[in-house]
């Protein structure tokens, strides 16, 4: 039986708002009977649960059955937006509308941009009915919000991980289908018939396209969740140019195309994951192959552009209209399709390119005329800079105290907060500082280091990396930084100075020194457990 | 051509193997727990010449390589009833399997079980798909490997 209670049957989004229960962190009695009253006013019936201390309302909320934490931004055990940064950590199914003066509204839009719900400012509600009332409303609204937020996070990794072991599961049976065609193609059964042969060849070719909309499936998904693995280490650009050529030699013959190398001499080496570019680089000339007619001529081009390596690939085809060229990179699109057997791409391809190269902090571009044809261009960081960090590595190993043996031992945390490092690698800037230190973590973000040295009392050491790009982020986040520091009590904010020319000058030694006078301390006191 | 993948139930273990008229064929255990994978690499090294043996999972597998003694083993890594390292580890520790090679054959690439099958002392790690040549080459240099020093 369906409909016979009406309650049951509602939509989530046709419940009514529930503002039952409300945690007020607020250490001013009279604020907190101010709010109390504007609440009566509004005409909300909510429970408040007034808690003095931000542990205090944290611990209530773990209790469960909370609707909504009213949060004022300085207590006795926090202050600023750290408290907003903890509550959200540690309630983050609870939505929270933080309380201001009216002097301070700025970093409640701050808070706002960090995961608050609304702000209310203290004073302006006071007295009126419709103060009350603007109150009650911003307050259900926040929850509702919140709650639309969370099911919009919800949907899109569901999707995600559907795809993923969609994707997954399909590769099985494809993998077995093209094993049993494979093997009555070698003849296991017997020699085939003019007929069973093609028939055979139909299955294989048709498997093998499956396969690789598999495969493209789930770099997608993969990409899409964050979950591509990329291990960089440096690497052979013409070695692995020169194996793309000898993989896509048959091909091409068949086409009767031309496939031209020019490398430049002297290539350096490229930080990359190697098996990734040869993907990059094989659907790149995949789609060449495709789109090129007969006859036509594909040049691959490789060459050193400042601190990075272009390489070029470059073909004959019909070319693609300039309105076109953006949409190219999309997932799913194709632009005009090719007849033929096999001759049919995922529509992924270039996606998946763009995003891998992406990743490794190059940039996959598109030049193209319609009728003379299409020249594809991605960049990729070379091996030889990053000075900053290999200085620090050499620092960190070189003093015995530091040694991830006995970081480990001594229990102490180091944390490092590695401003965009060289922006070209930071995974290997992260493998890097990890091995360095096990039990580092190695975050990105300035307001993220800001916020762990806060909770847990770590120490960060804040690099600055050597490119334009790490240049401009930190640029970014400098006027925010003295305002930061301020907060950061237990660590030393340490900002390695590397040299613009890259690879040239590593860090001083003594831009170290601040980061000795505070760790021995910390790993002693340790130490005498 | 038949292999048989013994399973749970059955307690009769000479109906599970692939039984050859040649007295000194190479065996081949395959441990996967998916049916048509033992049945196209069975094939497949059928066709080459090595008799063949499957297990649809880890228990079975162990039970095949301590009272069959195979050649080579073939191991998934993702199978019910203790996973591939695991049998793999118990294998290495027991004195009637300990020498013979094992070959991981899976679908995963992760850093973690390429680490662990090296700890193993795995004799290769390949991966699915994985290119029947290639198959065929690694079970052959398994099974004529230098013997271990503790076989």
């Amino acid at each position: 039986m369906i409909g016979l209670s009406h309650e049951s049957n509602l939509e989530p989004w046709q419940v009514p708002v529930a503002l039952n229960r409300i945690v007020l962190a607020e250490d001013s009695a009279s604020d907190a009977r101010l709010l109390q009253e504007a609440l009566a006013d509004g005409g909300s019936t909510a429970d408040v649960l007034v808690e003095q201390t931000l542990s205090g309302a944290l611990l209530l909320i773990a209790k469960g059955d909370v609707d909504l934490l009213l949060l004022d931004l300085g207590l006795p055990d926090s202050n600023g937006l750290p408290t907003l940064r903890a509550a959200l950590m540690h309630a983050p199914d609870v939505p929270v509308v933080v309380m201001t003066g009216a002097d301070d509204e700025r970093s409640a839009q701050q808070a706002l941009k960090e995961g608050a719900q609304d702000y209310l400012v203290k004073g302006e509600y006071q007295g009126t009915v419709a103060g009350g009332k603007a109150v009650v409303r911003s307050l259900r609204y926040a929850i509702e919000r919140h709650r639309f937020h969370r099911e919009l996070r919800e949907a899109s990794h569901a999707r995600e991980l559907f795809v993923a072991a969609a994707s997954h599961e399909l590769r099985t049976p494809v993998t077995i289908i093209r094993d049993y065609a494979d093997l009555l193609n070698d003849g296991v059964a017997g020699a085939l018939p003019p007929l069973g042969k093609e028939c055979v060849d139909g299955i294989l070719r048709s498997s093998e396209r499956l396969r690789g909309l598999v495969g493209d499936l789930l770099a997608v998904a993969k990409i899409e969740c964050g979950a591509l693995d990329i291990q960089i280490k440096r690497s052979d650009l013409v070695a692995l140019l020169s194996q793309a050529r000898q993989d896509f030699f048959h091909a091409f013959e068949s086409k009767k195309q031309q496939l031209v190398l020019e490398l430049d001499e002297h290539l350096p080496e490229i930080l990359c994951d190697p098996n990734r570019v040869s993907q990059v680089v094989g659907n790149l000339l995949s789609n060449a192959h495709r789109f090129t007619p007969e006859g036509g001529t594909i040049s691959i081009r490789a060459r050193r552009q400042g601190d990075q390596v272009a390489v070029e690939v470059e073909d004959t085809g019909p070319g693609i209209a300039p309105g076109d060229s953006k949409r190219a990179f999309e997932p799913f699109v194709q632009l005009g399709r090719v007849s033929g057997p096999g001759s049919q791409g995922t529509g992924l391809g270039l996606y998946i390119a763009k995003q891998i190269v992406t990743m490794h902090a190059g940039a996959l571009e598109l030049e193209s005329e319609l009728g003379r044809g299409s020249r594809f261009t991605f960049t990729l960081p070379t091996a030889v800079h990053c000075p900053g960090l290999l200085a620090l590595h050499a620092h960190l190993t070189a003093r015995l105290r530091f040694t991830p043996r006995h970081v480990q031992a001594t229990t102490a945390v180091i944390w490092f907060g590695v401003i965009e490092t060289s922006a070209s690698d930071p995974a290997h800037a992260r493998t890097l500082l990890q091995r360095t230190a096990r039990g580092a973590e190695v975050l990105f973000r300035l307001h993220d280091a800001a916020f762990l040295c806060d909770v847990d009392r770590r120490v960060a050491i804040v690099l600055q990396g050597d490119d334009a790009s790490a240049r401009a982020f930190v640029g970014r986040f400098a006027q925010r930084l003295p305002d930061l520091s301020a907060h950061l009590t237990y660590h030393v904010s340490l900002v390695v100075p590397t040299s613009p020319e890259r690879g040239a000058v590593p860090p001083p030694a003594n831009a170290f020194e601040p980061l000795w006078a505070v760790l021995p301390q910390s790993l002693e006191v340790k130490n005498e457990h | 051509m038949n292999i048989d993948i013994q399973s749970h139930e059955e307690s009769d273990r000479d109906a599970f193997r692939h039984t050859s008229t040649e007295a000194k064929r190479r065996r081949v255990l395959i441990v996967d727990d998916e049916p048509d994978l033992i049945r196209t690499v069975g094939l497949r090294l059928m066709n080459a010449g090595y008799d063949v043996l499957g297990a649809p999972d880890g228990i079975v597998a162990t039970a095949l390589a301590i009272n069959e003694s195979p050649d080579v083993i073939l191991m998934d890594i993702g199978l019910p009833a203790g996973d591939g390292h695991a049998v793999t580890k118990r294998l290495n520790n027991n004195i009637r399997t300990m020498g013979i090679p094992v070959i991981y054959l899976t679908a995963r690439t992760g850093r973690q079980d390429v680490e662990m099958a090296i700890e193993n002392r795995a004799f290769a790690y390949l991966v699915k798909p994985c290119d029947p040549a290639e198959l065929l080459e690694m079970v052959s240099q398994a099974v004529e490997r230098p013997k271990r020093a503790y076989d």
